[in-house]
């Protein structure tokens, strides 16, 4: 039971979203965004946070987009995890968002969801970081695309008011080669300790994590591992800057979350046909 | 756009029949159908989005009721353990002691109900992926199982 009230308000348009949110701000509602609420139920039911209202989005077209769009292969924030997965349409982001709680949730849980939410993994964030994925963001009077490298750093970047309307990558990406690990302590569906992201492009290897740290990260400032080097070279001289940094919890403690990072890494060169 | 504040009566369809009822914004789907509307099948577990003991179908898409507003059914159709009419799948649960304490049992029929006829002939995995969303306390996880893959059309 959620001990306390809001207003809930069903936008139509992304206009309409907008202008309720500055409204309902200029009115100190605390409004907040809305999609299926899997984790803004859970939060308000806790009482660790108290919306006075939610804008739900998921009504939106734009937010329910899916498919190609220019040279842009487009994925509306609306769209729920089981939609991704079952249309395998991005299959590099199908099998990352599979990895992702359990089905029932994945029916409810939006990719809108899981990147601007609260909770540190943001797993579904990996497969646009690593191929140069780009934010549609709403703000007050106009929409625009911004590169998602631009805009993340350790969470999406929105200012007040602004929202996340669609993510996209380059139409090519949705054939890179790809691998995806995912560990957890016991079963699969757990928060994971680590998910390592990669794919190749170009001959060359890209890595992004989620769990090892409070964030995701893409493994590097260049974007690529070359193909003909070890892994392990490269991987200790990238993560070096991440080292103090790995998570301890009651998961994994660090130096073990390291070990699995490092083997989950040495699994994707592996499997993208990197020499060792 | 629409906007509910306060408390609001509103039309909720569950198991076929239109019910007026009176809510709050912030009443989970749980909960009202439970105290307001009685139906007391889908049960109050962790409420955390966990258990799945809470599972209904939302236009014949299992989802946790503890986690989605109530007023976010408004212009869709609910299927409650109430309102399930499957006899094939509840015969199946008997049959092959997919039960036990029973307080699970609504949520993995509805889940199964719904995997089932999104596809009528699933893999193993798949029924795996399928019921790993639902929690039974008293680990019946064989006999749901065999419940579930005893009525794949394949055994036709």
């Amino acid at each position: 039971m959620i001990p306390f009230d809001f207003d809930y308000c069903k936008a139509e348009t992304i206009e309409e979203a907008v202008k309720a949110y500055a409204e309902l701000k200029e009115s100190k509602k605390a409004p907040l965004y809305y999609g299926w609420g899997t984790e803004i139920v859970t939060l308000c039911r806790k009482g660790q946070i108290y919306p006075g209202a939610l804008i739900d989005i998921k009504s939106i077209p734009e937010c329910r987009a899916l498919g190609i769009e220019g040279k842009r292969a487009v994925f509306g924030s609306a769209l729920v995890l089981s939609e991704i997965v079952d249309s395998k349409a991005f299959p590099l982001l199908a099998r990352t968002c599979h990895g992702i709680a359990d089905r029932t949730v994945r029916n409810r849980l939006t990719l809108g969801g899981n990147v601007c939410g609260r909770l540190p993994y943001k797993e579904a964030i990996l497969p646009f970081l690593l191929c140069d994925g780009e934010a549609l963001i709403a703000e007050e009077k106009s929409t625009r695309w911004v590169p998602l490298r631009a805009i993340f750093d350790k969470r999406l970047k929105l200012a007040p008011g602004e929202f996340l309307v669609q993510m996209a990558v380059p139409k090519e990406a949705l054939e890179f080669p790809y691998s995806v690990v995912r560990k957890t302590k016991g079963g699969r569906i757990a928060y994971p300790i680590v998910t390592a992201a990669g794919v190749k492009v170009k001959g060359a290897i890209r890595i992004a994590l989620s769990g090892a740290f409070g964030y995701p990260v893409l493994l590097d400032s260049t974007g690529s591992f070359g193909e003909d080097i070890s892994a392990a070279g490269p991987f200790a001289e990238l993560i070096e800057p991440f080292a103090a940094s790995f998570i301890s919890d009651v998961w994994a403690l660090s130096d073990y979350r390291r070990l699995l990072t490092e083997l989950s890494v040495a699994q994707i060169f592996e499997e993208l046909g990197v020499r060792k | 756009m629409k906007t509910y504040s306060g408390l609001n009566e509103v039309t909720l369809s569950v198991n076929g029949k239109k019910q007026r009822v009176a809510l709050r914004p912030a009443d989970t789907l749980l909960r009202v159908l439970r105290e307001r509307l009685g139906m007391t099948g889908a049960k109050a577990g962790c409420e955390n989005g966990d258990c799945s003991a809470c599972t209904v179908l939302l236009d014949g898409i299992p989802v946790k009721s503890c986690m989605m507003l109530a007023v976010e059914a408004v212009g869709h159709e609910v299927t409650t353990i109430e309102g399930l009419n499957d006899p094939e799948l509840q015969k199946a649960f008997a049959d092959y002691g997919g039960f036990q304490c029973g307080f699970c049992t609504s949520g993995f029929l509805l889940n199964a109900h719904a995997l089932l006829s999104k596809y009528p002939n699933p893999d193993d995995e798949t029924v795996e992926e399928w019921l790993s969303s639902n929690i039974c306390r008293c680990t019946g996880y064989e006999g749901i199982r065999d419940a579930v893959r005893s009525c794949r059309r394949s055994n036709d």
